[in-house]
């Protein structure tokens, strides 16, 4: 008989997560109650939160190709969405999450950086554009 | 807008590639001030090392281009060029006009010695022995000051540099060693640090023991090793008999050691010393016919077990009949295991140590080869304040 987390979010939304899934969280599993409320963290975010642990709870293999497919799109979201999937998914130290979020990150940092690249003798002097590109990534 | 915490961008950053990490660095301060710290440069290096991707090579095709020699090409069979890069000693030529109004020597225009070649710093060395420890990814070098120790050209000396890294300290050194010829005086050692920034006399430390002559019979050659933290090279000198051994320098502990080679090793002919993954690998070479130089044989031995004269084996002899100077001469081992050698007009020949079948090619046209080694790009240097930028 698994137990159900409840996880609350800073507007006061409940989701119930199952064992399984919440245990993917070391916040959780290192918790000594199963219901937490996540601070700063809007229901919103924390639902696909949820969704990303019941996702991966129920899929035994997660180097599957259809989990990596579902994984690609789950983080193909707007900058904005994506800095607060970071901070929760830090919050509740799920290491996996946090992982395919900041790869991402990565990529697009590296997609509006390499650009601009010239292969023979590259300058150092960042074109205004793409510092005012970088900065947008909202640091 | 909340702001990601500093150890998220960190993690974001360590994956990036080095291209990436030097335009973040003039996005803002904080940014600037993550990547460029010590602790990040080799973190970064150390995850994002994946050895033998690259290959940096001095090459060229004409003479008229001896004063840009260096590229970085991919470790791919058509080796393909992944970037030119620019001589840094003509950066070098620039401030030091800047500096003093009297003409110096063009250095960029003077053939260029490479030391030798890790964790993305190369160590080189012009005609006039200013040395250079150069980060072509970051475009950045550090000048080493002059050193303390003086000749006289007439006694003959020998000037030799080795270069390796110090992973106790996480710190760069390069040796540097004053011989002469006829052994009327006697060699000079001294080392420099990266993090000290200044050269050091170890004259002093050089135990000579026994009877046998000093070292500076081993360090007439530039050849030399580095593997397992230490420097090798190949010492061989007439005392009665021939003998050979190999010194032996910790790059940690700063101490000379000497190995012995077993009495069979008699009086061959050691052309090369150089790392072979991991180990110790000599090329000897012979000419088989006393009455004719066409007959080469070129030999590889590997010394299996570090430290232990008696595990050198002989890895594979290579005959060459109708061959005229330059003989063929090992260029760079390959991770699969095979040697290169440069044979007549840039021609490269691949030889694979287990079947001793060969495979000629050439790279980008160039017609003569000075230095080709497995490189990887990193960020060391950047935190360095004293290092030039071009």
């Amino acid at each position: 008989m698994s137990r159900v987390f409840k996880l609350k979010s800073s507007d006061n939304e409940t989701f119930e997560v199952e064992e399984a899934a919440a245990l993917l969280s070391e916040t959780i599993k290192s918790s000594s109650s199963t219901e937490i409320t996540v601070p700063n963290v809007k229901a919103e975010i924390l639902g696909k939160v949820v969704e990303w642990c019941n996702k991966h709870a129920e899929s035994e293999d997660t180097k599957d190709q259809l989990i990596k497919e579902w994984d690609a799109e789950f983080v193909s979201v707007d900058q904005h969405v994506l800095f607060k999937l970071i901070t929760a998914a830090d919050y509740l130290q799920i290491k996996e999450l946090v992982d395919q979020l900041t790869q991402r990150v990565g990529d697009m940092i590296k997609a509006k950086t390499l650009k601009t690249v010239e292969m023979t003798y590259p300058t150092f002097n960042v074109e205004r554009e793409v510092q005012e590109e970088l900065k947008s990534l909202g640091f | 807008m909340e702001a990601l915490p500093e150890e998220i961008i960190h993690v974001i950053f360590l994956r990036l590639p080095i291209k990436s990490l030097l335009k973040c660095t003039a996005v803002c301060k904080t940014w600037n001030s993550i990547i460029s710290t010590s602790s990040f440069i080799d973190t970064h290096l150390h995850l994002n090392c994946r050895d033998g991707q690259l290959l940096l090579l001095q090459a060229f095709s004409s003479p008229a281009d001896r004063r840009e020699p260096f590229s970085l090409h991919r470790d791919n069979p058509s080796f393909d060029e992944y970037t030119k890069l620019r001589n840094p000693f003509l950066a070098y030529d620039r401030t030091q006009a800047a500096i003093s109004k009297k003409r110096s020597i063009a250095l960029g225009s003077e053939p260029i010695n490479v030391v030798g070649t890790c964790n993305g710093l190369v160590c080189l060395v012009a005609r006039d022995f200013t040395v250079l420890i150069w980060n072509p990814s970051i475009r950045k070098f550090v000048v080493l000051a002059r050193p303390s120790v003086t000749f006289i050209r007439d006694d003959n000396p020998r000037i030799s540099y080795a270069f390796g890294y110090d992973s106790s300290t996480n710190d760069y050194k390069v040796l540097r060693t004053v011989s002469y010829v006829q052994g009327a005086r006697s060699c000079e050692v001294e080392i420099w640090s990266l993090a000290r920034g200044s050269w050091k006399s170890l004259t002093a430390s050089i135990v000579i023991p026994g009877d046998n002559p000093c070292y500076p019979k081993a360090f007439l050659h530039d050849t030399h090793a580095f593997v397992n933290g230490a420097l090798h090279w190949f010492h061989h000198y007439k005392m009665i008999n021939y003998h050979d051994s190999i010194v032996s320098f910790d790059i940690s502990s700063e101490s000379f050691g000497e190995m012995t080679m077993p009495a069979f090793w008699g009086n061959r002919e050691i052309c090369l010393i150089s790392r072979y993954r991991d180990s110790l690998a000599f090329f000897e070479q012979e000419f088989t016919d006393v009455f004719r130089l066409d007959v080469f044989r070129l030999s590889m031995w590997v010394m299996e077990e570090y430290g232990v004269a008696n595990s050198c084996t002989i890895i594979f002899t290579m005959d060459f009949h109708h061959i005229t100077y330059p003989y063929p001469r090992p260029l760079w081992f390959r991770n699969s295991g095979d040697v290169v050698l440069e044979c007549i007009q840039g021609v490269l020949k691949s030889v694979d140590s287990k079947t001793k079948s060969t495979t000629d090619f050439r790279i980008n046209g160039y017609v003569s080869y000075d230095f080709m080694d497995y490189f990887v790009e990193s960020l060391v240097l950047l935190d360095k304040p004293n290092a030039i930028s071009y």
